[in-house]
């Protein structure tokens, strides 16, 4: 081999040393650029694959009634979740976990399509499932990546269905609440569930708490490998309770004197302050129906169900008070001076009472002639059609206002509806300026017929007022909350009653005194009802609502005891017929329970000592 | 025994020490990282460490016998070596039938892959035409014979389909010709047909292309024929691209597609890449730490104890780590072109160059792919990567450079 030949093999052997050394060098500068110059970008990208916030839900607040029994409580169940897929086709999965949960692949597809650009959080599939479920998914893990088991507490209601309206119920957020709520910043997230009536909802950011979130380390298949803390932790604040006016046990007595196919509502209320001891709405829902998921069946069949059982009828049910409204009209009367303590009116005779050329009759056609206090006792109508028509509409509409009708009352609920007393525009609104009657509509709406519609929580302040010598209340229903961590009751503020715009004691103690004589009198309403409750003189007054579709409306609103009322029982019964055949036994019930419970055990002060915490 | 003493004396004085601890430390790197790839592993059902270290000793064992085995014996066998690997080439192909297959299944779990086999064999019979007496580069058949024996295993192994494999076999080519005194702008031509088929998709990188083309053909004052002929195959190429492109396997043209734009397709074609761009460069300059690669013991990387031990070795170990392994197999290809300028018989020096070609292309292949700058191929990285076949064929190259470079006097 020549020397000329080993330069040329040298130099060859130098061009590949320098093309091998560039190209290599070339991977290193790579090398270095990705783990230096961009590694905190891939760190980020790194630590995006491997880690999932998972939430930390808080446990909602308990709800207890006033003698410290828990009404709502939690109870740990397991939902079935899916994360949706981030790096594989998941068809197998879905069918798969369909056939375990027992519902349609379809229902699941649809469900993780609803979810929209919330990655990552675990979709809740099914709620609630048996442990059995929970085994075989367990058993399976490997072939089921991105399901999920989660802890997740669930409503539980001792009571069962009792006060379902009332209380409300939990649903999953919608799409429109869900948006609004992330709107102001809260923390709510796709599936979660929220208080969607009742103190549940009104409650809701009280009993909700604040989330927490942690951490957990996945592999590529989804599956959780271990907690971590690197990231933090924040632990989830949890909800407080709550501490109601209501008597669970009262409530349950009102519901269970209606009969099964009955619809009508029940109030029972502290006239000095407006506490609500009992607020029943029947028929009844449960409230368990609408915390699982795809529960859009349930709530189609309740929604169009024509005895709408979800509405809460105590305070957005709408019906003409009927003679319930006398004692406003009374007041008025006496208050204006149109009428007095001795003063009798036109007679109330067969034929009716005549004004012009038309004649109005009563329901009962020979109560003779009365008094103010001898017409609430026999609830006669002429007697109040020539107050109203003495009073004119608008001092009898300035009372009503005065006593809380048309007008919402206050109680911190959703749903409430404020009902009608009319005005003169109302009349000029719907009938025409000049084209109505003023006599005409007052006769009407002197006896609680007419335009006039109420809600029973309406008449039940309205009651209280007479009761409590002219105080209007405005009812609540929650009186303490509770912090979990503290354990202190912390009294929530409540609307003071106030005074009754311009109304003498001396016209509500006969108003008073009439409502007596319906129970007591001779010819009281109400007096062959058994309606006595043993050493307790009670007061009331019934209504008969007409109604154009179908069977009178029942009313019976009560107080007692008459010389210091600590209770208003407002009791309304939907086409149930006359009041005091229907609705005053009723309330009787109700307020015998009241009275033998508080001779037996009761302590005055509400709530006798603390709740279990 | 005077062979036994000049080979032990040669030994001391000529065994290229650096060479063999340079593979050797590529090797166990190899098995230490293939542990942490392969333990806790779902997708493997036990840590693969001790199988490629018992692989590791059937090389130490091929690099014995290779040392032992005297030139006369690869270069007589040349030839017949090529044409056992051939026949394994077709053999795959013929058992395996349909789909892709690139395995015989020998007893037990054990499984050859004849390709790896094929790219040793290809170098030992390019080496033994090239340096007959007789070649002369003017002669249009002394290229086509090279081209031909480096062609031939091309098409088998795309055939498997493997085209990433396919491509080691005419890459290796380039340096083994340089080697033999083929001038650059004759590699450049050599090159030009593939250049033009990448270049052919704009006009603006296909028009200086053929330009850049014409220029050295007119330079080179080639036969008349023989220039019309390059020009020609570079325009008809050039042209026909876009038609190929179409009726290429979809998985090739995606693999194309996702390196030209992984992000593209994040979760599909591109999540290799993407996946393995992350561990490298989560890894920093120290590494997340031995084990602790959470995109390795999360399974984020996929085939990680084949294709992407790069990746694995640069999220551990961090820059320290890719470097050292850079300056590894930076030493094993700076000792073999040593040993090719040493070794005086022509046939050994183009064995040598063939084997440092087939280690070039597959390291910066295979680590062009973990970073994301090339396809992915499915090449092996030398020495590291799990895998039989190919562990023991890349020892038993390193075998064939150490015996020839200890032979240098021999002839």
């Amino acid at each position: 081999m020549t020397d000329a030949e080993v330069q040329a093999r040298r130099w060859r052997a130098n061009v590949l040393f320098v093309g091998y050394g560039a190209f290599l060098l070339f991977l290193l500068l790579r090398v270095g650029h990705l783990q230096v110059a961009r590694h905190d970008v891939f760190v980020q990208l790194s630590d995006q694959n491997r880690l999932r916030p998972v939430v930390q839900q808080p446990i909602r607040g308990r709800i207890y009634d006033r003698e410290g029994r828990i009404i709502v409580d939690n109870r740990l169940s397991w939902t079935v979740t899916i994360t949706p897929p981030t790096t594989v086709q998941q068809d197998n999965v879905i069918r798969e976990i369909a056939t375990i949960l027992d519902v349609p692949p379809e229902d699941i597809v649809v469900r993780l399509r609803e979810r929209k650009g919330h990655q990552y959080t675990p979709v809740p599939i099914k709620r609630d499932v048996s442990f059995e479920v929970v085994a075989r998914i367990r058993e399976r893990g490997p072939e089921l990546p991105y399901v999920g088991i989660q802890m997740e507490p669930r409503r539980r209601y001792p009571y069962g269905v009792l006060a379902s309206h009332t209380l409300g119920f939990l649903r999953e957020i919608d799409e429109e609440e869900l948006s609004e709520r992330q709107r102001r910043g809260e923390d709510y997230l796709f599936g979660d569930l929220v208080g969607k009536d009742g103190v549940e909802r009104a409650y809701e950011e009280v009993l909700r708490g604040e989330k927490g979130i942690g951490y957990v380390e996945v592999n590529a298949q989804g599956r959780t490998v271990r907690e971590t803390r690197e990231r933090g932790y924040l632990p989830p604040v949890h909800g407080n309770h709550l501490i109601t006016t209501l008597d669970i046990e009262l409530q349950g007595v009102a519901e269970s004197a209606f009969s099964d196919t009955a619809r009508g509502a029940v109030i029972a209320m502290d006239p000095r302050d407006g506490a609500l001891l009992v607020m029943a709405s029947l028929p009844h829902f449960d409230p368990l129906d609408f915390s699982g998921v795809l529960d859009a069946a349930t709530w189609d069949s309740l929604n169009s169900d024509r005895r709408k059982p979800l509405l809460n009828r105590a305070l957005a049910g709408l019906y003409p008070p009927a003679s319930t409204v006398k004692i406003v009209s009374a007041t008025a009367g006496l208050q204006e001076g149109v009428i007095n303590e001795s003063m009798t009116l036109d007679p109330c005779v067969p034929g009716g009472w005549r004004l012009g050329n038309r004649s109005f009759h009563c329901w009962k056609e020979d109560h003779g002639e009365l008094n103010v206090v001898g017409a609430i006792e026999q609830s006669c109508d002429v007697f109040f059609y020539q107050v109203g028509v003495r009073l004119g509409l608008r001092p009898l509409h300035r009372m009503a206002t005065s006593f809380g009708l048309g007008q919402n009352t206050g109680l911190n609920l959703p749903g409430e509806v404020p009902g009608n007393f009319p005005d003169e525009n109302y009349y000029d609104r719907t009938i025409g300026s000049g084209e109505w009657i003023e006599s005409g509509q007052v006769i009407n709406l002197s006896v609680g017929q007419g335009e006039i519609l109420a809600t029973p929580l309406q008449v039940a302040v309205m009651t209280a007022a007479i009761a409590n010598g002219g105080m209007r209340v405005t009812p609540y229903m929650v009186r303490f909350t509770v912090p979990r961590e503290e354990g202190a009751r912390e009294p929530l503020a409540q609307t003071e009653p106030v005074p009754l715009d311009g109304v003498d004691p001396e016209a509500l103690a006969l108003v008073r005194e009439g409502m007596i004589r319906v129970i007591n009198g001779e010819k009281g309403t109400a007096r062959n009802v058994a309606l006595r409750v043993p050493g307790v003189m009670v007061a009331g007054k019934t209504g008969t609502g007409q109604n154009p579709h179908g069977e009178d409306h029942a009313w019976f609103t009560a107080f007692a005891p008459v010389e210091d009322p600590e209770i208003v029982v407002t009791v309304l019964v939907e086409n149930g017929g006359g009041g005091s055949a229907v609705a005053a036994p009723i309330a009787a019930e109700v307020l015998r329970a009241y009275f033998r419970d508080r001779a037996a055990s009761r302590s005055p002060a509400v709530g006798g000592g603390g709740p279990p915490i | 025994m005077t062979r036994g003493k000049r080979l032990s004396r040669h030994f001391l004085r000529d065994f290229d020490h650096r060479l063999f601890w340079s593979a050797i430390g590529l090797i166990v790197i190899g098995i230490v990282f293939v542990y942490s790839a392969t333990v806790e592993n779902i997708q493997v059902a036990a840590p693969l460490h001790t199988r490629q270290a018992l692989w590791a000793l059937v090389g130490l064992t091929a690099i014995l016998v290779a040392i032992r085995l005297p030139l006369q014996f690869y270069y007589s066998t040349a030839y017949l070596i090529y044409g056992i690997a051939m026949l394994l080439l077709v053999g795959v192909l013929v058992v395996g039938g349909g789909g892709a297959e690139r395995w015989f299944n020998l007893a037990g779990a054990i499984r050859l892959q004849p390709s790896e086999p094929a790219k040793v064999a290809m170098v030992l019979a390019i080496a033994r035409y090239l340096s007959g007496h007789n070649v002369n580069f003017r002669r249009v058949r002394d290229f086509l014979i090279p081209v031909g024996l480096a062609g031939l295993p091309f098409l088998l192994v795309a055939r498997q389909p493997d085209l990433g494999t396919a491509l080691v076999f005419p890459a290796v080519l380039l340096p083994v010709l340089f080697w033999r005194g083929v001038p650059l702008w004759v590699i450049f031509l050599l090159c030009s047909p593939l250049l033009s088929v990448v270049t052919a998709f704009s006009p603006y990188t296909w028009g200086p292309m053929l330009i850049a083309v014409g220029v050295v053909v007119w330079k080179s004052r080639l036969r008349r024929e023989l220039a019309l002929l390059v020009v020609t195959v570079n325009i008809v190429l050039g042209a026909v691209t876009p038609t190929v492109w179409d009726n290429l396997h979809e998985y090739q043209r995606q693999r194309i597609l996702t390196f030209v734009d992984p992000q593209q397709d994040p979760l599909g074609a591109g999540y290799h890449v993407i996946q393995s761009t992350v561990a490298v460069g989560s890894g920093g300059l120290l590494g997340k730490g031995y084990l602790q690669g959470t995109q390795t013991k999360l399974n984020f990387l996929p085939a990680q104890h084949t294709d992407f031990m790069f990746s694995v070795i640069a999220e551990e170990t961090g820059l320290v780590g890719a470097l050292v392994v850079l300056l590894l197999f930076m030493g094993v290809l700076h000792r073999s072109l040593r040993a090719a300028v040493e070794v005086k018989n022509s046939f050994a020096g183009l064995v040598i160059i063939g084997a440092s070609a087939i280690i070039f292309t597959h390291v910066v292949v295979n680590i062009g792919m973990a970073l994301g700058l090339l396809p992915i191929t499915g090449l092996p990285l030398p020495f590291i990567s799990y895998g039989g076949s190919h562990l023991v064929s890349m020892m038993l190259l390193i075998g064939i450079v150490l015996g020839l470079r200890m032979r240098w006097v021999e002839y």
